[in-house]
């Protein structure tokens, strides 16, 4: 039995390899983010309907759990944290839609786990410069200049750790999904599907509230 | 299986296409009018509060005039009963000083009657003294006749003073 979850579409352009099931399903994931934010913003309301409500609901749910670590700076980063939870829940349960090899998420796949983390780290230094001046990257030779070694360590390990969590959880899932597809059809794929939905939402939930607590860490003056 | 590649760069900056798109379409909109919402129904509840308060002081300003209210009627009510306490004891005093006057005037009147009546007695004794008197002598009688006379005489004057 050959597995199809974590194999890609490679093509070589400039000296570079690309994953394109990867890219594609990016822009998969891209649309149906556009497509419901269209719905959602097209006749903004005070009393909010339809698609604006499930949209505002979802952004306030999350929204009072982010604003905790960050405190009064939380609306200037929301967006960046909404896209986070928005783009990696879509792209979660968009690979346990039943297709035949044509849906995959794009978080099945290292590279976008890896960027997503990169994103959120830089996304971290540019935010925490901004807010704080230079004086941020003070706290990197603190509480002795030779703590840089750890401290670079430490904004190593934390995208390492952030795309590791999430590529495992989703890869896996879709592996075993594919497996049980195989092996027992209909019944129990469709319970593991169930279970791997929530765990989409929640791995979606953990990448941002952890981003978030990162975030809150390098802006707040508390914690350096 | 796992293989970074180009992927990760086009990722990245995917990412941060999609978080300018969201930003400026959707993310700001929705949470401007989730934040003019909230302001707006914190603006009603403390308007609501507002209004709350204003209706509670009104309420016992009210209240407070109604008390008032109350406590003046009862002392025009008590300054009325008062006043017409007094004007009945007066009017009273002033029956009872009228009958004490009519009385005494009574009384004199009665005895101006009585001296009156008195004096008219008199003058009728005197008179018919004088007819007796006047008899007697003209007629020369015996004392028998004397007698008899002036019984007669007696009995006039009784009938005549008793009326």
């Amino acid at each position: 039995m050959e597995l199809h979850t974590g194999t890609h579409d490679v093509v070589h352009m400039w000296g570079m390899a690309f994953n394109m099931d990867t890219i594609y399903m990016t822009w998969v994931v891209f649309a149906i983010i556009i497509v419901v934010a269209f719905f959602a913003t097209r006749q903004v309301n005070m009393v909010p309907s339809g698609v604006q409500n499930v949209v505002e609901f979802i952004l306030e749910a999350i929204g009072s759990q982010l604003k905790g670590p960050l405190g009064k700076h939380f609306s200037k980063v929301s967006s960046l944290l909404f896209t986070f939870f928005v783009f990696i829940l879509v792209s979660n349960e968009l690979g346990l839609i039943p297709s035949p090899h044509i849906l995959t998420s794009p978080t099945n796949d290292l590279n976008t786990t890896l960027g997503l983390a990169l994103a959120s780290s830089v996304s971290i230094w540019v935010i925490g410069a901004k807010m704080k001046g230079p004086s941020y990257f003070k706290h990197f030779f603190q509480p002795f200049a030779v703590f840089v070694i750890f401290h670079i360590m430490e904004e190593i390990s934390k995208p390492v750790t952030l795309s590791f969590r999430l590529f495992g959880n989703i890869v896996a899932g879709e592996i075993v999904l594919e497996l049980l597809n195989g092996l027992a059809p209909y019944l129990t794929p469709i319970i593991w599907l169930v279970f791997s939905l929530f765990v989409g939402v929640i791995q979606a939930f953990v990448f941002t509230i952890l981003v978030t607590s990162y975030l809150g860490m390098a802006i707040n003056d508390e914690e350096h | 299986m796992v293989e970074i590649n180009g992927t990760l760069l086009v990722q990245f900056i995917n990412f941060f296409i999609l978080v300018a798109i969201l930003a400026k379409f959707a993310f700001k909109p929705l949470v401007g009018v989730m934040e003019a919402r909230r302001k707006k129904i914190e603006g009603d509840l403390a308007n609501a509060q507002a209004t709350l308060d204003s209706a509670e002081a009104t309420k016992k300003e009210y209240e407070a005039q109604l008390a008032n209210a109350r406590k003046e009627a009862q002392a025009i009510v008590e300054k009325a009963a008062q006043l017409a306490e007094r004007n009945t004891q007066a009017q009273i005093k002033e029956l009872k000083e009228q009958l004490v006057r009519e009385k005494e005037e009574a009384r004199n009147e009665i005895a101006r009657e009585q001296a009156k009546a008195m004096e008219k007695m008199r003058e009728d004794m005197i008179s018919l003294s004088m007819a007796i008197a006047g008899k007697i002598v003209a007629k020369n009688m015996d004392s028998q006749a004397n007698v008899d006379l002036v019984k007669e005489a007696i009995e006039k004057l009784d009938s005549k003073a008793l009326g």
